[in-house]
């Protein structure tokens, strides 16, 4: 398979459009002819954008703008990104820095509640702030004629947010519904969640589990000074993507957020321990007639040599509508809408899921089937035609970086984030397009056997669940909705 | 030639402006493409004018359904092919149906356009050839399956019991889209053949494509890969009941898999493209858009009577309704209708400011210019305006009708509509739960 890389297209954006080599309208007087169906029309090989990379400005000590002018998207985003999260500021189970984070964009000084929600609808804008594990941010979203009103409105939300009691209340009391009423009534977020939590035990600061009553308790003064500790901690970073020269928004940065920011390293993440043993989850729904399963393995991080080989044969197993589980649960037996496999790879490990609902009464079947498909490619590895359609799939995502605001955001957060430059996803992309089916044969062998440690969750009626489980030689741990959601599981790892 | 170039700077500066063409090929199918060289890939859509309200007895579904059997193969096309050589290409696609349309999508690298231009023209064209049993059993199988995982999640049967009561009995919106279990599986295939051959032909189809290619090219392109495509005519006529009105009044329930309470209070109202559809999209936005306006405030973020509120115009092809909804926080259903209608009345004594009226002008304004930004959606949004308007860029045009809406067509739809005889209402209670609306009727949803 090969592929060139297009000539840069800084000076002009536009982008060739591909030859044809069908289509060719009859000469004038010919009769006209049909088409020659008798096999696929020939497909060129797409080819990934020359995107500009992200440029890194100092504004202050502990304080740098990351910056790319991506042409004609119609939105600017401004994403301010403290280097801490919870995991640095907090004890992992105290639920203030939840709170904080979950009302601080609600209200400041300036703009209450109201006022807020009116002038993210009038000015187009939408207005963020988050606490991650080893990152804090705030950020906005608006037309670049508004962007100057919009930096106002987010500098007073950043540097001074009321955290009024009204709405804490509103949040408590939305929180509480969710871990009472919306999350244990629902299949899918039950069984997600016990399978996160049976991912981080409960002692690790990944482990994090809800805690509805201390959430309660939290008062106004301890979210403000929650507040107040994120915003002295750690350097930060302002990302800048829209269609404007850097000289425009450099002095509205400084002007607004220049005190921000001090010296010091990222938050560094954590070693997180793997799974050393199969684990069964099971919960039962009342009424229930599906079965909702979720499975987990550990897998290679993002820098593992391992890495792409998984990354093939994940998308072999469940990329696509035809992918292997989907062609076999889907297509040929009929017993699911469809099938859900991915690879996450993260800095110190990775894990490989599948999700999928079934006819309660097929669960054990389909467990059987989908270790089926795993035996598969573990013994074989994935083909070459699943490699290359792979590649061009990874290139045609890569290739919508341009389409919209959101796009472009997402993709230059995404580099912030993992310290990586185009280049770097390029990488990537040649490492799809080296893949062999023995590579892709060796990490699946050395990641998916037989030996690797299992997580399977499933959510649904007692019996039924009961009866797959017997069928299948399994005993699971039984836990209630409401305390997979809260991540009360009785097991370790 | 100062005209044009001043034609060019306003279409620079006029966000709502897509630069498209439109074209008919002699076998009547309407092609709309749209150049866009900020990235290689290309988005087509293809619309056909058949959805759950073309079905009748026997067929309920049935434009669902296709939306799985179009992917089973056709003459030239071998079964599953058309996802093997989509994804093969580095393409996805997906599609969707609803009371009025079937619309099918797919994204793909630019050096796929003939691709994906050959396997829409064949499924267009010959499809009947995949239409067999062992297809039809398998797609069956699945289209059950999908319905069961849809109606086990919470709040999942809401939408199909709105359906059943909003519209009167004869209505062709009232079945829901996925059918019923019975539906399904009553299937045969020379219905289902049938059914294809009435509808899925080139008069009764839009297609865009929205992306990167050069139109004069691409219009050879697609003329080429449809010029085998015969013209068999229209599609029979379309069903226009337009008969609503006070026999669908009353109180309804259904008891789910919820924990909480939700009560629906619906009135049919004005279908797309009705000149009272701007001023009711307005009132919908002055009573619920969020923190500041009036039911989220009285409600939810002022009082905490409801846990959700939901204000919207709903809007179909022949017909429509205005629907609040709201989620109780403990309250009983009866109870929290009547905190509703007890702020609806307030909203009657006191019509909207002049920043009422603005903010949800431009709420609406950003919906609509977000829906012109992703290749995908533009690519829909240009069909729609197409079949619905006449032309490309109606969003122009819908956005102006809303920009000119006041607070006395505001009151004036408000009056017109929400009449308390022509409402009915729907109470969505947990299983074994009494705190519907009394006297109210339980939804059979099959």
């Amino acid at each position: 398979m090969m592929w060139l890389l297009l000539p840069a297209f800084a000076g002009d954006p536009e982008i060739p459009a591909a030859p044809t080599d069908a289509g060719t309208p009859p000469a004038e007087g010919t009769a006209p002819t049909g088409p020659d169906r008798s096999h696929p029309p020939d497909v060129l090989a797409p080819e990934p954008l020359a995107l500009d990379d992200l440029t890194r400005h100092e504004l202050g000590e502990g304080l740098d703008a990351w910056y790319v002018r991506v042409p004609r998207v119609r939105k600017v985003t401004v994403d301010i990104s403290w280097w801490a999260g919870r995991v640095d500021l907090a004890d992992h189970m105290d639920p203030t820095h939840s709170v904080m984070a979950s009302t601080w964009r609600l209200a400041s000084e300036k703009y209450d509640g109201a006022a807020l929600s009116e002038l993210q609808d009038v000015l187009d804008m939408e207005l963020w702030a988050y606490l991650g594990d080893h990152r804090a941010g705030a950020g906005l979203t608006i037309p670049l004629d508004d962007l100057g009103k919009g930096l106002d409105i987010l500098a007073d939300v950043v540097l001074h947010p009321t955290f009024p009691g009204r709405e804490l209340k509103l949040d408590k009391e939305e929180t509480a519904r969710y871990y009472d009423i919306l999350g244990p009534a629902s299949p899918a977020r039950v069984a997600g969640a016990a399978l996160t939590y049976a991912w981080n035990p409960a002692e690790h600061p990944y482990g994090y589990r809800p805690d509805p009553e201390g959430y309660a308790k939290v008062k106004r003064g301890a979210a403000v000074a929650a507040h107040q500790k994120v915003l002295a901690e750690g350097p930060v970073s302002i990302l800048v993507v829209g269609d404007l020269p850097w000289e425009e928004i450099e002095p509205q940065l400084k002007s607004r957020f220049g005190a921000l920011g001090a010296p010091g390293e990222r938050s560094e993440v954590l070693d997180a321990p793997n799974p050393t043993k199969d684990r069964v989850i099971a919960i039962a729904m009342p009424d229930a007639e599906q079965a909702t399963l979720r499975l987990r393995i550990p897998a290679p991080s993002r820098d593992d040599a391992l890495n792409p080989g998984m990354e093939a044969v994940s998308y072999a197993l469940g990329g696509h509508f035809l992918a292997r589980l989907n062609k076999n649960l889907r297509e040929d037996k009929g017993w699911t809408y469809g099938v859900g496999a991915w690879y996450s790879a993260g800095d110190k490990r990775g894990s490989f899921n599948v999700s999928v609902d079934v006819p309660a009464e097929r669960f054990a079947d389909a467990v059987t089937e989908i270790e089926k498909e795993i035996g598969t490619v573990v013994a074989e590895g994935v083909t070459d035609e699943e490699i290359d359609a792979w590649w061009r799939a990874e290139v045609m995502e890569y290739n919508t970086v341009r389409g919209t605001a959101d796009d472009a955001y997402g993709f230059y957060n995404g580099l912030l984030d993992e310290e990586e430059t185009v280049a770097d996803v390029l990488a990537r992309i040649d490492a799809a397009d080296a893949m062999t089916v023995e590579a892709s044969a060796k990490a699946a062998a050395a990641i998916l056997g037989d030996d690797a440690p299992r997580v399977w969750v499933v959510a649904g009626p007692k019996e039924a669940v009961q009866a797959g489980l017997d069928t299948l030689g399994w005993e699971a741990e039984w836990v209630t909705p409401r305390d997979a959601i809260l991540g009360r599981l009785k097991g370790g790892l | 030639m100062l005209v044009a170039l001043m034609a060019l700077a306003l279409a620079a500066d006029d966000p709502f402006h897509v630069e498209a063409s439109v074209h008919t090929l002699p076998n009547g199918l309407t092609v709309i493409l749209s150049e866009d060289h900020n990235t290689d890939n290309i988005a087509l859509h293809l619309h056909y004018g058949v959805g759950a309200r073309d079905e009748g007895p026997g067929e309920y579904g049935c434009a669902h359904l296709f939306e799985h059997l179009m992917f089973e193969g056709s003459a030239n096309v071998p079964t599953n092919a058309f996802d093997e050589w989509l994804t093969a290409a580095g393409g996805w696609n997906n599609a969707f149906t609803s009371e009025d349309e079937t619309a099918y999508h797919m994204t793909f690298p630019s050096g796929a356009l003939d691709l994906a231009l050959m396997m829409e023209s064949d499924r267009m064209g010959f499809l009947e050839a995949g239409l067999d049993q062992e297809n039809l059993e398998n797609q069956q199988k699945v289209v059950l399956q999908e319905r069961a995982e849809g109606y086990a999640e919470p709040r999942g049967r809401n939408w199909d019991a709105i359906a059943l009561i909003g519209w009167p009995a004869g209505h062709p919106y009232q079945h829901t889209v996925i059918g019923t279990v019975a539906d399904i599986e009553g299937y045969t295939i020379d219905g289902v053949v049938s059914f294809w051959k009435r509808h899925y032909r080139p008069r009764n189809a839009v297609l865009s494509l929205v992306g990167n290619f050069e139109t004069k090219e691409a219009l050879a392109q697609v003329e080429h890969w449809f010029s085998d495509i015969p013209d068999v005519g229209p599609p029979e006529a379309r069903s226009e009941f337009t008969k609503v009105g006070p026999e669908i009044h009353g109180d309804h329930f259904i008891s789910d898999r919820v924990e909480d309470r939700t009560v629906f209070l619906a009135w049919p109202t004005v279908p797309l493209g009705h000149p009272d559809e701007a001023a009711l999209d307005v009132l919908a936005n002055v009573l619920s858009g969020g923190r500041g306006t009036r039911l989220d405030d009285a409600l939810q973020f002022d009082r905490s009577i409801a846990s959700g509120v939901g204000v919207f115009q709903s809007s179909s092809e022949i017909g429509g309704h205005f629907i609040v909804l709201a989620i109780a926080d403990g309250l009983t259903l009866p109870k929290l209708a009547a905190k509703v209608d007890k702020q609806l009345a307030k909203f009657a004594k006191s019509p909207p400011t002049a920043a009422e009226i603005e903010r949800a002008q431009k709420a609406e304004r950003s919906s609509y210019l977000y829906g012109l930004e992703g290749l995908e959606d533009r690519a829909e949004v240009l069909v729609d305006c197409q079949r619905m308007y006449g032309k490309t860029d109606c969003t122009r045009d819908t956005y102006a009708r809303i920009e000119a809406v006041t607070a006395d067509d505001v009151m004036r739809v408000y009056r017109t509509y929400l009449v308390p005889e022509n409402r009915v209402t729907l109470s969505v209670v947990p299983v074994g739960d009494d705190g519907m609306i009394e006297g109210a009727v339980e939804v059979e949803i099959r």
